[in-house]
């Protein structure tokens, strides 16, 4: 890979990918309204950093994913901004001219592994597919690199000749991950990488990306709706809400002084097994209507804090703090919450 | 980590000879088990053997036919079955048994070229109508139920009356015309397989859209295939008897349809001959109902899912 590294900032040119107001739209044709699934985005990674983007169901985030992988439904389409790779825009060109960075350098563990894998081909020939299609490791060393692939995952070999439905869902989730690190990308996508899991295996997972990514020094975008999984995997975290990016801080600095109102409630409704039900916070009222988004603050309906000036203006994502981002006029207001 | 291991002695004795030549002897044995689940279907037992019995009359009628098919007065006109003639003769003293052997040859063509290149057509076309999404997809199902509009039957009448009837102008009109509904099928199917997640990420992998239809959405549609293929088959027989029945066909040669026109027109019922109708329509039902079971049973035993309760089973 030739690193054209553009006149760009310092800190940018040294970053693995970075998105600059990425926006992208979902519409049937051109008469319709179309969901802005994802809505001015900036965020960067570093080689061998985890960035961690959460948020609920339907705020964006793995439409963010499946941008950035060029791998969008044919109702997507980035609308607007970069995406830098490795300083080369890949985010405007036409998707024939991408090929060669999917899954050879940026690759995706699926949302739902269960599904990720075609009943009726068995596992090895799935994993093969990539070498295949990018033609990394020649024909007769395939085979080979399959069953090393395999155990990286500490999976049987054997696995390889077997069905998917013959594995068990963590089986399943670590042969996605061999299918995703067969070409030995710079940047891996997992969305959603530990949910319909259960917990050990999800432990189990999450280590594993941790040990593999420490192996192979990839950048790592995980994408999930599960707070503690991403607490404990990332560096970075970035809190969507609505197709925005509404806060990003180191791990810990969110874990302890959130500075969104949002990203305060999503954490006081994390499960406390020492809490009664009736006593777990849950956040009231829906997510906006992403085809008519509201003119101020998106999070506006929901939030405690809001007032006159939120619902009219839109608040920028501002520099609350070290390396500590947050999108949100009262954000000194927050620690009070 | 647990491994599964399929107690079974011919899967022992595989791998074995894994050793020798991995690839083939896996596909070999996935051949073997599938042959194996295929005849201890009951379905696909009994389709076998009624099929294997259509395509052996047909196949050896030389051999087993007691009599010319075309020589006429080998006994007496319209005379009833006797040990002579074990299913009697038509009005010019044609043996019946002969003939109805000899009929199958043209059922069985007809059915199994035309329903196997309709078939063909109808996933060449099914399977983009249903992978692409937007226009493209929108103008090829536009063409489908465009063709679907056209009468077969009409049609096969007029062309049989305008290009004369021979065999191979019923069969290429049946391939034309008979394509429109297995392919709205096939194109079904393709639509709920595209949506799967690994369809999603082999396109995220960066492999054409060929490649994904043709290695990841084909396979899982295959039983789908498999089995309108069968139908189609049945269906073709059908037509074809149809087309003959009505006198349209190749009278110059003798199928089961054809039979039954000469049948009618010289009026065997009406003097009683029932053995001259009852066996061509015989075996009309027969075949058809022979290839129903086998496409039943491909289906029951093709799907993935289904596999798996037998092999747990074994």
């Amino acid at each position: 890979m030739s690193k054209q590294i553009q006149e760009r900032s310092a800190d940018t040119a040294g970053a693995l990918l970075s998105v600059q107001n990425l926006s992208t739209y979902y519409s049937e044709d051109e008469t319709d309204v179309p969901v802005r699934a994802v809505d001015g985005v900036n965020f960067e990674i570093a080689r061998g950093e985890t960035y961690g983007l959460v948020g609920e169901s339907g705020c964006g985030k793995s439409t963010l994913g499946l941008s950035l992988i060029r791998a969008l439904p044919p109702q997507g389409d980035i609308v607007d901004g970069e995406i830098r790779f490795e300083g080369r825009e890949i985010g405007q060109l036409p998707k024939s001219e991408v090929k060669d960075v999917q899954w050879a350098d940026i690759s995706m563990i699926y949302q739902g592994a269960q599904n990720a894998f075609n009943p009726v081909k068995t596992v090895g020939d799935q994993i093969r597919e990539p070498l295949r299609v990018h033609n990394i490791v020649p024909e007769g060393e395939r085979e080979r690199r399959v069953r090393e692939l395999l155990e990286k995952v500490n999976l049987q070999p054997d696995v390889a000749e077997q069905y998917p439905h013959e594995l068990s869902g963590g089986m399943k989730q670590r042969a996605a991950i061999a299918m995703a690190i067969a070409c030995e990308p710079d940047l891996l996508i997992a969305d959603e990488p530990t949910t319909a899991l259960d917990v050990i295996v999800q432990a189990e997972v999450l280590n594993m990306l941790q040990q593999l990514q420490d192996d192979l020094n990839f950048g790592m975008l995980v994408i999930s709706h599960n707070l503690a999984a991403i607490m404990k995997l990332s560096d970075r975290i970035g809190v969507m809400y609505g197709g925005k990016i509404v806060e990003s801080a180191p791990a810990e600095t969110l874990y302890d002084a959130p500075e969104h109102p949002y990203t305060a409630l999503l954490l006081q409704s994390l499960i406390d097994p020492r809490r009664p039900p009736d006593q777990v916070e849950t956040i009231e009222g829906t997510p906006p209507d992403l085809r008519d988004p509201p003119s101020g603050c998106r999070f506006a309906g929901r939030c405690p804090l809001a007032t006159e000036q939120c619902r009219d203006m839109e608040p920028p994502l501002e520099v609350v703090g070290e390396a500590h981002e947050a999108a949100c006029f009262h954000h000194e207001e927050v620690s009070e919450l | 980590m647990s491994q599964q291991h399929y107690d079974d002695g011919d899967e022992q004795m595989s791998t074995a000879k894994e050793s020798i030549d991995e690839g083939s002897s896996r596909r070999f044995d996935r051949f073997r088990s599938f042959l194996r689940d295929f005849l201890t279907n009951r379905k696909g037992f009994a389709g076998t053997l009624l099929l294997g019995a259509v395509v052996f009359i047909s196949v050896a009628a030389p051999l087993i036919a007691p009599y010319d098919p075309e020589a006429y007065g080998v006994g007496p006109a319209l005379a009833a079955p006797s040990f002579e003639h074990l299913l009697g003769t038509d009005d010019l003293g044609r043996d019946v048994l002969s003939r109805f052997f000899y009929g199958g040859r043209i059922s069985l063509l007809v059915g199994v070229v035309s329903g196997v290149v309709a078939t063909l057509v109808a996933t060449l076309i099914g399977v983009p109508a249903g992978y692409y999404r937007g226009r493209v997809g929108r103008w090829i199902t536009t063409a489908i139920d465009m063709s679907l509009v056209f009468p077969p039957f009409v049609l096969v009448v007029v062309f049989a009356a305008y290009a004369g009837s021979s065999v191979w102008n019923i069969i290429l009109i049946l391939s034309l015309l008979s394509w429109p509904i297995p392919a709205r099928t096939i194109k079904a199917k393709t639509l709920s397989v595209r949506e799967n997640d690994f369809v999603e990420s082999t396109q995220a992998l960066g492999a054409s859209d060929l490649r994904i239809m043709r290695q990841e959405v084909l396979p899982n549609i295959l039983p789908v295939v498999f089995a309108n293929g069968i139908l189609q088959m049945v269906y073709t027989i059908l037509m074809e008897a149809a087309v003959g029945f009505l006198g349209l066909g190749d009278t110059a040669r003798i199928s089961w349809g054809t039979m039954l026109y000469f049948a009618q027109k010289q009026g065997a019922l009406s003097s009683g001959a029932w053995w001259w109708m009852i066996l061509p329509g015989f075996g009309i039902v027969l075949a058809a109902f022979s290839f129903i079971l086998v496409g039943s049973a491909l289906d029951e035993v093709l799907n993935p899912r289904l596999q798996r309760r037998t092999w747990g089973d074994d």
